[in-house]
């Protein structure tokens, strides 16, 4: 590899072109590279979303049933209406749950995004349907 | 391409929000963000007033059944203490936890997380009231 300008006739001209494999540029460049996420990393992380909101899923589909075998709460017309809300909001909890941390937290460290996510694993499962009541 | 020199129309929604994103930023809370912050106060405390409600109920309901299993002889039911003491702190705690997340955060943001803690008061109280009308069944 020549070093003086007088040979550069003389070389194949990649030294200085960062994508040329053997370039010591390439290797600076890679270097000086700023800390961005792997791919196996995003990736990863990804598949736990996906896992997350399968539990998610899973869990609405469990409000569903438990919600039919819950009994009416207090009598009236504007409890009727409150236990009919209550019952649409529950079942649709793990999934506001889910999208909300995702979107809430577009600067947080992936670490705790999972931390809320399982948070919300923990509070929002069907426990009536879980534990058959 | 040209760009259009005159200002787009504002209208008071915009204003309306922009004032209080500025009161958000310092760390106030905007008339707007109020308004919504006391509607869904009423919502949440609908939800203490149901939880007060089967408090009660589930008193009497004990107590009565108490006196019926003393005269046959039967080991009486116990009142659900834990169970009743978080299903009437669970409103609370939501609402505080929504209210404190979402200071310094747009109006939106703010109405949203306060959708989500509504959302997980209906499941949390769904399954306390379940789990405290399980504890005093009698089997």
């Amino acid at each position: 590899m020549s070093t003086e300008p007088d040979d550069d006739g003389l070389s194949w001209g990649g030294e200085k072109d960062p994508t040329h494999v053997e370039s010591t540029v390439a290797d600076e460049a890679r270097q000086e590279a700023p800390d961005v996420a792997e791919p196996g990393t995003s990736s990863a992380l990804l598949v736990t979303y996906g896992v997350f909101g399968g539990i998610f899923l899973l869990y609405v589909v469990g409000w569903i049933i438990a919600i039919q075998s819950i009994p009416a709460g207090s009598p009236g017309a504007l409890a009727a209406v409150m236990d009919r809300v209550a019952e649409f909001l529950a079942f649709l909890s793990p999934v506001l749950w889910f999208f909300g941390v995702l979107m809430l937290t577009p600067k947080s460290r992936a670490r705790t995004r999972i931390l809320w996510l399982v948070l919300g694993v923990l509070i929002l499962a069907p426990w009536p349907f879980i534990l058959g009541y | 391409m040209t760009e259009n020199s005159s200002p787009e129309p504002r209208s008071p929604i915009d204003d309306a929000l922009d004032a209080d994103a500025i009161a958000s930023r310092s760390g106030r809370l905007g008339w707007l963000s109020a308004t919504v912050a006391a509607v869904f106060g009423l919502l949440f405390a609908f939800y203490l007033y149901e939880a007060i409600s089967q408090a009660i109920a589930l008193s009497q309901y004990v107590s009565g059944q108490n006196k019926l299993l003393d005269k046959l002889g039967h080991g009486l039911l116990s009142y659900p203490w834990i169970v009743i003491v978080i299903y009437l702190l669970l409103p609370f705690v939501t609402y505080g936890f929504a209210f404190v997340l979402g200071r310094r955060r747009t109006f939106i943001v703010r109405i949203g997380l306060f959708v989500m803690a509504l959302a997980a008061l209906s499941a949390g109280s769904l399954t306390l009231g379940s789990i405290a009308s399980a504890a005093t069944r009698i089997t």
